[in-house]
């Protein structure tokens, strides 16, 4: 993409200092600073120029042309004829967008050998990150008018500008104490037990000015409109813990871990949880009977079984707030902003491991085996309130439901040719992972929680969390193709025999929404009316795909010859599916979007036989029922992808070494560039969006991930 | 050494002292450990309920959210009256023309009212607790402010009653997650009951003015606890109490009618001495009045009809430029500017009535009327009219209950048009024995072709009540949808 980069400077300064044999201290301090601009990113759904790239006009040229067609240097920018897709080439050349981040890490520590095999370390470390950002959109990247709307006293987007101020600091401290006894040379026996103080601050400012004359990057100049908003949030977190280990004759090995985490995020006697575990291995290789076996080298069973909290939740969510700016008739009024949450706790994730480790011949041949069962129970969920309630946002956080996650994971790495690197004989390690994840909601006590519209460019897509599904699974209609005439659009029973008028004479027709809504007719949509009411709507929505894959896993190879190096990693998935979002947005035919070539052969007159449905512009009683939330834009995510192949070349050392060089290295790299998929949107690898859980795999046609292609040389001193 | 030993104890909350601070030296550096206090974590930039309702000022600063929920319920309010009745024309597709909502539909939700009451039930509850804790806060000024917030739950329920037939009672606010919150419908009587409690306990200790004119129009005051009762025992049927609250109202001196020329002015003004109860809004503190911009939309018109009934009555003073706008046909009360002007208000923020004396004596007519003393009903009527430089009069004293009831209801459509009343005068006459009333005059204002589809829509009572929207039904199970809908 045009104007988008980051730069970044750091340093690292370390000290270690030995007092005696017995004390020690040590300290060290990261610095770095960093650049980062993103010229174009100013779309609050965070979509970038590529996003309106693809969905503006066509018709609207980059730059303005003037009455004999010739065009001119100016941008061609009309935001009232196209709402939500700016001219992307003058969005990625003229918006500033600009952080600089400043990241400092001190750290100390002190470390005192007070008995033979007890130790004792403190360790204080300190992360302050201080950021500053610019941001000013000119009215020429998005030809706003400073015309303002009568509601806000100013039009929001003509020369809008905003600088951010963000301070976050954390403070840690560590405590520890480690035993170490090895006894008759058998018995090795580890105790640990600590603590762990964490605290985080963090503050920010955000002003916003816009309506100021043309091109001023100034908030005083902003006559028309300001805004103001400021946040500062603490969060504490205490940790205590102990840790035995115990290991017999390097066969059994045993240990079991306790801890008690405290967070300022809960209220009351909810701060504070108590999360044990316990593991166990048996070295069978280590055995007498196995170790007759040369193709052996390692054989190892595993078990473990522990518990672990999250508490991944904003801050203060527990307190009952009040509120300010309620106000009337210029008195200040205080509304309450959310409820109390007395029983908010942390969400426990108890995890059932079993693994493998097997070693052959001479470990050539590495195989890894792992089963895992995770339940996670008082999930942190937010739950739907009655609107009775009268509460601002609808909902709150509660500990509600469980969730199962079972999987498998094979791991399998083999030196294919083992030969010597350094005398420059062929050399080929392979390895190769798979592994495979099944989650269910195994009980959601308060019914489905609903999730709504993700954007507002492809209709009514309903996430639903619900007992016995998967978490990130798709809800919508069943798309069956297109009505070749109007006469089609009848109702029919669930045994499909046409649903007559009251008449007895005249078919029932398909209505979208209410049954009062717009009659279904030749060129809409056909979608299953899965309840037999005549009707489509949110009722005859059901789970059509999920975002879960059946399996992934990666192949990475790496060759060597003579002087020549190849390396290459690929990457799959294999039956999870995705919403094609710009599908929707550009098969859709109701604004004046940019349209997809496969419009062409949309329904036109009664008789077409077609997959697109008509043009529904401005469309009476519905113009968004032929793009509603539907299986047409759930799409196959599978895919496997070249993620990087790098060819080097390593210049002969007796060439370079009079240049005090120990390695010259040429490379090519080549990042994503060969996928194979059937997904038609730009790029199926589409992160899980983990804003909270069951959002799955909607493509909003973020900025596809890049293919890049680095020529270079790498030289070390 | 570094022994946060405080932390350790405060794990199991051994220890609640508050001066532990534990240092410790490493490498010649301080570090200042804190303690459990670390946990306690409270934010800045809002209250904690610990932290609110201390003083007097809290306390009307938690009333006056309940004004400010009341504010962002006047579109609801508008349409919630108006839409259905006869006096307007719908763009296409507008639902509540359709005279049948879908439980599916944004406009089937009453949260705008459920916030309201909240607030109050928040004041309510938390305000009477600050007397004791605040020594310049005196009891007669606590129970002031609780009068206006018993006023504010009143009209909210109202409201909702009036729109949804039954819902839930709520009458303690949202503190915890401990509380049940899927609250089963209350009968109509029952909420009728509670807004006629609410009331008595806001006739006591209710001001009858405050320091300002516009106050004492903007807030709820004795007048405005008069106009509500008047409202309420009409619709319940009590014509007796109806009559006896309209006759306080009457004898406020704080209200009397405005002149024919400056009636218009009543809108765009606002706080005229006519009114008695008017929601203020002002654009600098960007605050919108949502009818106005619900009017201002086009989503409404006058209806065809309605246009007609003031060239039938000669109606110079209420009709063109004053209630409608004779070349577009748009909704001209609230939205249009100046006296009888041309143009529009430039901006958003005028006032909304909720009552003023022309509307409770019209009231007082229609119970003067139902309680057989057709003379003096009749002589309610026509000050209005008179008012209005309509110097004949449809009915006299000799005339039927029906006839003079229907000449009343007229004179609401004239005078009170876009007020959001009409649709539930129709509903109260229509409660009240006489459903074809209610049929024949929302009939009359469609088109003829289509009006047997309303007619079948109408026909049942149960549908003039809206119904219970789908997002509400799935969070609360003990609701149930108006049968009407199912």
């Amino acid at each position: 993409m045009i104007n988008t980069g980051h730069q970044r400077f750091s340093s690292r300064f370390n000290l270690d200092y030995r007092v005696s044999d017995n004390v020690r201290f040590g300290s060290n301090i990261a610095f770095t600073r960093s650049k980062t601009f993103d010229h174009a990113a100013y779309d609050q759904e965070q979509r970038k120029p590529y996003h309106w790239a693809m969905v503006r006009s066509s018709q609207l040229p980059v730059y303005d042309v003037d009455a004999d067609g010739k065009q001119l240097s100016t941008y061609a920018s009309l935001p009232l004829i196209h709402a939500f897709a700016d001219n992307p080439v003058a969005a990625a050349l003229l918006v500033t967008n600009d952080a600089y981040s400043n990241n400092l890490k001190p750290n100390i520590y002190g470390e005192v050998q007070i008995l033979k095999g007890l130790k004792f370390r403190s360790n204080a470390s300190i992360d302050f990150v201080g950021e500053t950002g610019l941001l000013f959109i000119p009215p020429d990247a998005t030809g706003e008018v400073p015309t303002g709307t009568l509601s806000n006293g100013g039009n929001s987007m003509y020369n809008r500008m905003e600088t951010r101020d963000y301070e976050r600091l954390q403070l840690i401290t560590d405590n520890l104490f480690t035993f170490n006894r090895v006894l008759n040379d058998k018995h090795n026996v580890t105790l640990l037990a600590g603590n762990t103080v964490n605290k985080l601050t963090s503050s920010s400012l955000r002003a916003n000015g816009y309506n100021g004359p043309d091109q001023m990057q100034s908030l005083n100049a902003s006559a028309g409109y300001r805004a103001l908003r400021s946040d500062r949030q603490v969060e504490g977190i205490l940790s205590l813990f102990a840790k035995a280990d115990y290991i017999f004759n390097d066969r059994y090995g045993i240990n079991v871990t306790a801890r008690r985490d405290g967070s300022s995020k809960f209220g009351g006697n909810n701060k504070y949880a108590t999360f044990p575990s316990v593991g166990a291995y048996w070295r069978v290789s280590s055995e007498p009977f196995l170790q007759r076996v040369p193709a052996i080298s390692n054989l190892k069973l595993r078990a473990a079984w522990g518990q672990n909290g999250n508490s991944g939740i904003g801050n203060y969510s527990f307190i009952s707030s009040f509120g300010g700016g309620a106000n009337y008739m210029g008195l200040n009024g205080v509304r309450p902003a959310n409820v109390e949450l007395d029983n908010l706790r942390w969400e426990t994730s108890e995890s059932t491991n079993l693994g493998v480790d097997l070693e052959l011949f001479n470990s050539r041949l590495t195989i890894t085996n792992e089963w895992y069962i995770k339940n996670t129970r008082d999930l942190l969920v937010r739950q739907a309130i009655p609107s009775t309630a009268g509460t601002e946002s609808g909902n709150f956080l509660t500990n509600l439901g469980d969730i199962r996650n079972r999987g498998v994971e094979l791991e399998l790495a083999y030196d294919l040719i083992q030969g010597d690197i350094d005398k420059g004989e062929l050399n080929w390690t392979s390895s190769f992972n798979i592994g495979s994840n099944d989650n269910l909601v195994t009980r959601l006590p308060t019914g489905p929680i609903l999730r709504g519209n993700v954007n507002t460019d492809t209709r009514s897509w309903v996430y639903r969390i619900q007992e016995g599904d998967p978490l990130g699974t798709y809800h919508g209609l069943i798309f069956q193709g297109v009505y070749a005439y109007d006469a089609d659009a009848v109702v029919r029973d669930r045994n499909g025999i046409v649903v007559y008028e009251l008449d007895g004479v005249t078919p029932k027709k398909m209505r979208w929404q209410t049954e009062t809504g717009a009659f279904m007719q030749g060129g809409d949509a056909i979608y299953k009316d899965i309840n037999a009411d005549g009707i489509i709507n949110d009722l005859d929505k059901v789970q059509i795909g999920s975002a879960n894959p059946k399996f992934f896993g990666g192949f990475n190879n790496s060759v060597n010859y003579k002087n020549f190096g190849l390396n290459f990693f690929v990457q799959f998935q294999y039956g999870n599916d995705v919403v094609n979002g710009l599908k929707g947005e550009l098969e859709g035919m109701q604004y004046t979007n940019n349209s997809a070539i496969t419009v062409l052969g949309r329904w036109r007159k009664q008789g077409d036989v077609t997959q697109i449905p008509r043009a529904s512009r401005g469309l009476a009683g519905g113009a968004d029922r032929n793009w509603h939330a539907s299986s047409r834009f759930v799409e196959d995510g599978s895919y496997a992808r070249v993620k990087y192949a790098t060819l080097s070349y390593y210049v002969p050392r007796e060439l370079t070494s009079k240049l005090r060089l120990t390695q010259t290295e040429f490379f090519f790299t080549a990042t994503n560039f060969i996928t194979w998929t059937r997904y038609t949107g730009a790029d199926p690898e589409i992160t899980i969006d983990q804003d909270g859980i069951g959002f799955p795999g909607y493509d909003k046609s973020f900025t596809p991930q890049t293919k890049a292609f680095t020529l270079g040389v790498n030289l070390k001193l | 050494m570094c022994l946060s030993a405080k932390n350790i104890a405060c794990m199991w909350n051994y220890t609640k002292s508050k001066i532990w601070i534990t240092t410790c030296l490493v490498g010649g550096l301080l570090l200042v450990l804190p303690g459990c206090e670390l946990l306690d974590q409270a934010p800045a930039d809002t209250l904690t309920r610990q932290e609110f309702f201390e003083t007097g000022a809290d306390a009307q600063a938690s009333l006056i959210s309940g004004y400010d929920a009341l504010q962002a319920s006047v579109g609801r309010m508008a349409e919630l009256g108006e839409a259905r009745g006869d006096l307007v024309e719908g763009a296409p597709g507008n639902e509540f023309r359709q005279q049948l909502l879908s439980p599916a539909s944004a406009n089937a939700r009453w949260s705008n009212f459920y916030s309201m009451i909240n607030r109050v039930n928040t004041t309510i509850k938390y305000v009477p607790g600050i007397v004791k804790k605040d020594l310049r806060f005196t009891q007669a000024e606590s129970d002031a402010l609780l009068a206006e917030a018993y006023y504010l739950r009143a009209l909210a329920y109202f409201y909702l009653v009036r729109s949804w037939g039954e819902v839930p009672l709520v009458l303690s606010p949202s503190d915890t997650d401990d509380q049940d919150y899927n609250i089963p419908q209350s009968g109509g009587e029952e909420v009728l009951a509670q807004i006629e409690a609410d009331l008595l306990l806001a006739e006591k200790s209710i001001p009858a003015s405050f320091s300002t004119p516009a106050f004492t129009r903007g807030r709820a005051t004795l007048g405005a606890v008069h106009a509500l009762q008047t409202d309420l025992y009409l619709w319940w049927g009590k014509y007796q109490q109806a009559l006896q609250a309209a006759d306080k109202v009457l004898a406020n001196t704080n209200y009397s009618l405005v002149k024919a020329e400056t009636w218009s002015n009543m809108f765009f003004n606002g706080n005229a001495a006519e009114s008695i109860f008017e929601v203020q809004f002002d654009f600098t503190q960007d605050e919108l009045n949502g009818a106005i911009y619900t009017y201002g939309l086009t989503n409404y018109a006058v209806n065809i009809d309605h246009f007609q009934r003031y060239a039938d009555e000669g109606d110079m003073v209420r009709g063109a430029w004053a209630s409608y706008s004779p070349t577009t046909g748009e909704l001209w009360k609230f939205t249009g500017a100046d006296n009888k002007g041309a143009a529009r208000r430039s901006r958003q923020d005028g006032n909304w009535i909720v009552y003023r004396l022309s509307d409770v004596i019209l009231m007082r007519a229609e119970a003067l009327n139902r309680l057989d003393k057709r003379e003096e009903a009749v002589a309610a009527l026509e000050i209005i009219r008179r008012r209005a430089n309509l110097f004949t009069m449809p009915v006299s004293a000799s005339s039927t209950m029906e006839e003079v009831e229907d000449a009343i209801l007229n004179e609401r459509g004239l005078e009170l048009a876009f007020e959001g009343k009409r649709w539930y005068d129709l509903l109260r006459i229509a409660k009240h024995g006489r459903p074809e009333v209610l049929r024949t005059k929302v009939l009359d204002s469609y088109p003829e072709a289509g009006r047997f589809v309303y007619e079948a829509r109408l026909a049942d009572p149960r549908g003039w009540y809206l119904p219970v929207s789908n997002s509400e039904l799935q969070t609360n199970k003990a609701l149930k949808q108006n049968p009407f809908y199912l």
